[in-house]
């Protein structure tokens, strides 16, 4: 076995051109086996979407608006949830004007939001 | 030495032995062990008919692939880009066995396992992400980003793992060149002996090959191919020769993964070290042990969530890691 102590540069610069050799010649094997088979089809080929078109995945175009209510929703359903279970006590009226001031809260912060 | 047996030393590593050619038949026949083991655990019987035992079955599923199926023309993919980074993760993965002792032509130097974290882990992650990438399709897109959530924490867990036996044998023996992993692998064993070292590296390789496991897409990780879910996830534009060349990538870079764990974690050819032979029939007995427990956990497990296989990288892997890398800096400090 022959034992190369290089130092760090010489050691890189080696080892990167062995990487390079090596992919070379697994290229030249891929290209030269592979021509075995023929030639690269010349159709063209569909990607894979379970049968489906390749336009079907242009349809799935995520609109500003839906990020943002998907956003609001996700975080104002727990801020929603955890306020009624903190401050509701199931009597009709408490419930009306547990709405109200949700309602009131969240309208005051747009408020605050939008008169900057 | 001179420049031409060199040039002649390094042109047969890097083709013959330990380098595409070897690497090659090695990873061939890990992937005939881990199919034919795991089938038996299931009951199967696993790949049978060509050769004793169906030993070349991979070899001619390999050869069909490239020489009898055409490789399709991709519409919104680049097969050119996809064969380029194939080559070159196999390339990667070639040079990374340099820095093992195991080639006619070893390098090595203070901190080589820094270009062992380089070739094995950046070069070989990149190429396959990139490999995949360049047949696009929804169910790839999905995939590898599966794929990148799992391997960034499953690349720092391996290289923190790989880092503990490497730090630990470099301080204990004193020895000279200092974090390589020569050094390492003559001393390794020594740290299983002693019961202060022993602990994080139980740990270390505990935490290695369940990062492994995850690095390779094996269950429970096998989230980013996801059969069924995701028609094949990353592979699913794969077919003919590029298909044989995703295979052999996802191969070799079990075959020189478990041969890292052999050789940086279990010492490789010790206690037989001096003599050819034994050392060798040691090695691949030791990879065997190394392949076979890869297999079991793989059996052992269904498909995990993508969130579930993240919190698992992080909590089996890259925090045992985390705590034998610490662990072995106190126990050195002691020493």
């Amino acid at each position: 076995m022959t034992l190369l102590n290089l130092d760090p540069w010489t050691a890189t610069l080696f080892l990167s051109s062995v990487l390079l050799f090596s992919a070379f010649t697994m290229y030249l094997v891929y290209v030269l086996l592979s021509r075995r088979a023929g030639k690269t089809s010349s159709e063209y080929s569909e990607p894979y979407i379970g049968g489906e078109p390749a336009n079907v995945v242009r349809s799935v175009d995520i609109s500003v608006r839906s990020l943002f209510w998907g956003i609001v929703r996700g975080a104002g359903r727990r801020v929603y949830t955890f306020l009624r279970d903190q401050m509701h006590n199931g009597v009709l009226n408490d419930w009306g004007v547990y709405m109200i001031t949700f309602v009131g809260l969240l309208a005051l912060i747009a408020l605050t939001y939008f008169m900057r | 030495m001179d420049t031409l047996t060199l040039i002649s030393l390094t042109i047969f590593s890097t083709l013959i032995f330990p380098g595409l050619l070897t690497l090659w038949i090695a990873s061939m026949f890990s992937e005939w062990w881990v199919r034919k083991l795991l089938a038996r655990t299931q009951r199967r019987m696993g790949p049978s008919y060509v050769g004793p035992l169906g030993i070349l079955q991979p070899f001619a599923d390999f050869l069909k692939l490239f020489i009898v199926k055409t490789e399709p023309n991709y519409r919104y993919g680049s097969v050119k880009l996809a064969r380029i980074f194939g080559c070159l993760g196999i390339g990667a993965l070639t040079t990374s066995l340099f820095l093992l002792p195991i080639t006619p032509i070893r390098i090595t130097f203070n901190f080589d396992v820094i270009l062992l974290i380089y070739f094995l882990g950046v070069w070989v992650a990149v190429s396959e992400l990139l490999m995949f990438t360049s047949l696009t399709n929804p169910f790839t897109i999905k995939g590898v980003s599966r794929f990148s959530s799992i391997l960034a924490f499953a690349e720092p867990a391996f290289f923190t793992a790989t880092i503990v036996p490497v730090y630990l044998a470099s301080r204990v023996s004193g020895k000279e060149p200092v974090f390589s992993v020569s050094t390492t692998v003559e001393n390794v064993w020594g740290l299983w002996v002693n019961p202060l070292t022993a602990i994080p590296m139980l740990l270390a390789t505990i935490a290695a090959l369940i990062s492994i496991q995850s690095k390779l897409m094996f269950s429970p990780f096998n989230i980013p191919e996801a059969e069924q879910e995701l028609i094949a996830g990353v592979g699913t534009e794969f077919s003919g020769p590029l298909l044989a060349l995703f295979n052999f990538l996802h191969d070799a870079d079990l075959y020189v993964l478990s041969l890292v764990i052999t050789l940086v974690f279990l010492g490789g050819q010790h206690p037989f070290s001096g003599d050819l032979i034994l050392g060798t029939l040691i090695l691949i007995f030791k990879y065997l042990i190394v392949l076979t427990a890869i297999t079991v956990i793989k059996s052992s497990f269904g498909r995990f969530r993508v969130e579930q296989g993240v919190s698992t990288v992080i909590k089996y892997s890259l925090i045992p890691a985390l705590i034998a890398l610490i662990f072995s800096i106190m126990i050195v400090s002691l020493i």
